[in-house]
This record gives structure tokens, C-alpha cells and sequence, in this order.
């Protein structure tokens, strides 16, 4: 009797509403998908059957379908009306929030964005920082965001949600110490400064260590090109460098104007010694008793130079001892005395010079010189 | 050896040096100093070329030559 009377009041108000010109008002989304009583998207001839098989019932609010359309608590005519009123109308699924990425409760930089993907395309949506761009079942938030605890609400048609992230600042790179494409030695050390401390950092070689805006990279650093990576949570930066190997020579004495066990040594001409690199240290002329002479040392790159003074002079035919102690750059030391014996003193007798030993006798000699030139025979 | 120059040699062996030089032999220094002829005194001071001239000369007037040069007032 009940599906006959339904069946009855389904034709009539099909009928009805077929015949019927009903004016087209504004009708929200809610009331839609309450018509749809078996949730197909559309209102049509089903939704009545469905609602006519439950009429006279009482149904409970969270009953799936629920055919108490107006919510009311039962199923009577007032639902009929109300699904032959919207017959043939399409009804928009509500859409729901699915995911977001990063998702909520994570760390993101204050450049970062988030992706919030939806099981459809949402409507109308806003959020409480940054800048929406819906594409479809996405919307893309960006920032920048504001470093520390963001609780960020997202609103759409259909529904809210929020989620929390901790907001950190983009961790940049800065500068590097020393220059790239420059010299340095196997354990050198680099040092990175970036505008924030930086996390997470990673080096292809060497080891590095964080204090605050900075990281400092310390070597041993493999002789030859070096391509440095450096990795943090925020970037990638590439180094390049060339390494060199340690110095372990000592200096050596690669030429001069005296050498170990020279003789007949003008006692009146500057003394020069020639090292085989830059130099720095003692260089004393001394007597074999160990004494001071009091010379002038000037260092100049590899060279060494002993300046006499006056009222110092060397005695002829004596043996003095320069004493060499010096290091060079690396701090390779060379300690090594050169011992040699000067000449007889000048008798008056003119110097028969050659164009070897013009520079000693004439050139260096502290007594003016006098030359001669004559022709033999 | 001439004897002016022996005499003068060891008379101011303590004021300067007196050397020779045989441009038959030591060719790169003679041309280097651009020496002409013989005689030819090149007078040094501290490595520097102070003054020069030519010609056989008494030893009164070497004496005075090579002082002049050096601005040594014998008189002092």
C-alpha cells in the first residue's frame, strides 16, 4: 500500500514539477546535496524512489542516504516536494581537503611553498598567509613567510583546515675565504659565510665545522685541482682551488759572491749570498773566535747582503765565518756556516785586473780604484 | 810597470787602488768602458765611474788628476 501511495505521489509530483514553470531562485549547495539523496550528483527520478521507499519513517540525522531531505526527522510529502523542486539539477560534490606538501608540523624556510592538494577542484579559496594559486585539484601557497610558528588557515567552499609549520630563514650563501681559483696549501683551511647559520653541512673534502654564520673547512686537501662541493639544508656551492703540496725543503745557497773555504777574499767588498728561495733570519759575519765583525744584513728576496761599515774592516789573510740561519716561508730551516779567508792587503802594487774579476777588485772594493788601461808590447 | 805609476800606486795606496787593465786580453771590459786608447784612467768610486781621462801624464799631474776626481784636497 505504502509503495503504491509513494508511487502515486511520485507520478504527481513529477508531473507536477514537468508541467509546472517554477521561478529559478538561488539555492545553496547544502539543500542541493540533501536532494540528492543517493549522492549521483544529480536530482532526478532515483532520489525520489530512494526517498519514497523510506516515506512515513523516522530516520536518524547521520543515516546514509538519508532521505529526510529537509531534516525534519521523518520522511513525509515536504521531502517529496523539496526533491521534485530541484529535479534535473546537477550538484557539485563538496570537495575535501587531501593533503598538503610539506605536511603540517614540519620545518619550511621562509621562502619555501606549500602544495595542498584536493580530491577536486576547491572554490573560493583564501588562507591566512601568503598567496593562493589554485590549478586544479592544487592550490599553491607561497610565501615569503615570517620566520618562527606560522598556524596557517586555509578556507574554501566547502570546508577549513589548518595547518602548522616552524618558519626558519633561507640560509644563503655569502662569500669564501680564501678566493676561488686561487693557491693553497694541503692543510689549509676555508672559511664560508653565509647570512644565517647554516644546517646540514656536507663537503666533498676536508672537514667542516659550523660556528655560527660561518663554516670553516680544514683540510687535508688532496695536491692538485680541487673541486669543493659544499652542501647545507638550504644549497649547493662548488669551490675550486689549486693545492699545493707542503714545502718540506729547506733553502739552500745557490750562488754568492763567497762560497765555503773561498781564499783571497777582498776584505773590503760587500758580500752577497744567493738562496734558492725567500729568506728570512740571522746572517753574521764573525771572526773564527766567534766574534760579531758588525757588517750591515739586508735581506732582499733570496738574497742576503753583507754591507761592510767603516772602522770594521776585515783583516787581509784572516779566516771569518759567515753563520746562516734562516727559514723560508714554510718555516724549513737551513742552519749552515760558510767559512773563508781574505786576501792580502793592499801593498801598493797596481792590481792586474780581468774581465773575471773586474766586479771584485774594482766594482766592490771599498778604496777608491784607479784603472788603468794599457796595451801589451 | 812604468814607474809614474808604481811610484804613485804605492805612494796613495792608502787613498785608492790602482789597477790595470790590458785591452789586448780583457776585451769585454774595455769595451764595456768604451775605452779608446792607451792610456785610459777609469776612476772608481763605491762601484761608480767618478770621473776619467786620457794621455801619458807626469805623476805630479796624474796625482792631480785622479784627486781632482775624487775631491781630495791633498792639502788637508
Amino acid at each position: 500500500m505504502k509503495t503504491l501511495t509513494c508511487s502515486l505521489l511520485i507520478l504527481s509530483l513529477a508531473l507536477l514539477v514537468s508541467t509546472a514553470s517554477y521561478a529559478q531562485e538561488e539555492t545553496d549547495i547544502e539543500t542541493l546535496r540533501a536532494a540528492d539523496v543517493n549522492s549521483d550528483g544529480i536530482i532526478n527520478i532515483l532520489d525520489l524512489v530512494l526517498l519514497a521507499s523510506h516515506f512515513g519513517e523516522t530516520v536518524a540525522e547521520a543515516q546514509t542516504p538519508n532521505p529526510d531531505v529537509n531534516g525534519d526527522g521523518s520522511v513525509n510529502i515536504l521531502d517529496l516536494v523539496r526533491v521534485a523542486n530541484h529535479l534535473g539539477e546537477t550538484v557539485r560534490p563538496p570537495v575535501a581537503f587531501v593533503s598538503a606538501d610539506p605536511e603540517s608540523d614540519v620545518e619550511i624556510t621562509t621562502n619555501d611553498s606549500i602544495t595542498l592538494t584536493f580530491d577536486n577542484p576547491p572554490a573560493d579559496v583564501t588562507v591566512s598567509t601568503g598567496f593562493a594559486i589554485t590549478d586544479g585539484n592544487s592550490v599553491a601557497i607561497t610565501g615569503p613567510f615570517t620566520p618562527g610558528d606560522l598556524e596557517l588557515t586555509i578556507t574554501w567552499a566547502d570546508g577549513t583546515e589548518t595547518l602548522s609549520y616552524t618558519i626558519r630563514p633561507l640560509v644563503a650563501f655569502v662569500s669564501i675565504a680564501p678566493a676561488i681559483d686561487t693557491e693553497m696549501t694541503v692543510d689549509g683551511s676555508i672559511i664560508a659565510t653565509f647570512d644565517n647559520p647554516p644546517a646540514d653541512v656536507t663537503v666533498s673534502e676536508g672537514t667542516a665545522s659550523i660556528d655560527g654564520n660561518s663554516v670553516t673547512i680544514e683540510g687535508p686537501f688532496t695536491p692538485g685541482a680541487l673541486e669543493l662541493t659544499m652542501t647545507w639544508k638550504d644549497g649547493t656551492e662548488i669551490f675550486t682551488y689549486t693545492v699545493t703540496a707542503p714545502d718540506t725543503e729547506a733553502p739552500s745557497i745557490t750562488g754568492g759572491t763567497v762560497s765555503d773555504g773561498d781564499t783571497d777574499v777582498n776584505p773590503s767588498a760587500a758580500i752577497e749570498i744567493e738562496f734558492s728561495e725567500e729568506v728570512r733570519g740571522l746572517v753574521t759575519l764573525r771572526t773564527e773566535a766567534d766574534d760579531n765583525v758588525g757588517w750591515i744584513t739586508t735581506f732582499d728576496g733570496n738574497k742576503v747582503m753583507l754591507t761592510p761599515v767603516a772602522g770594521k774592516e776585515l783583516d787581509p789573510e784572516t779566516r771569518y765565518v759567515i753563520t746562516v740561519k734562516v727559514k723560508d716561508a714554510a718555516d724549513n730551516r737551513t742552519d749552515i756556516n760558510i767559512t773563508f779567508t781574505t786576501g792580502s792587503a793592499y801593498d801598493g802594487i797596481p792590481i792586474e785586473v780581468t774581465d773575471a774579476n773586474f766586479d771584485t777588485v774594482v766594482i766592490e772594493s771599498k778604496l777608491p780604484v784607479v784603472v788603468e788601461s794599457y796595451k801589451d808590447g | 810597470m812604468k814607474p809614474v805609476v808604481t811610484a804613485v800606486a804605492l805612494e796613495y795606496r792608502d787613498t785608492f787602488t790602482f789597477a790595470k787593465l790590458d785591452v789586448n786580453t780583457e776585451p769585454q771590459k774595455t769595451g764595456e768602458y768604451h775605452i779608446r786608447g792607451t792610456p785610459t784612467y777609469i776612476v772608481f768610486r763605491d762601484g761608480e765611474i767618478a770621473g776619467a781621462f786620457s794621455g801619458a801624464l807626469p805623476s805630479n799631474v796624474l796625482v792631480e788628476r785622479i784627486l781632482g776626481i775624487l775631491e781630495i784636497d791633498e792639502t788637508e
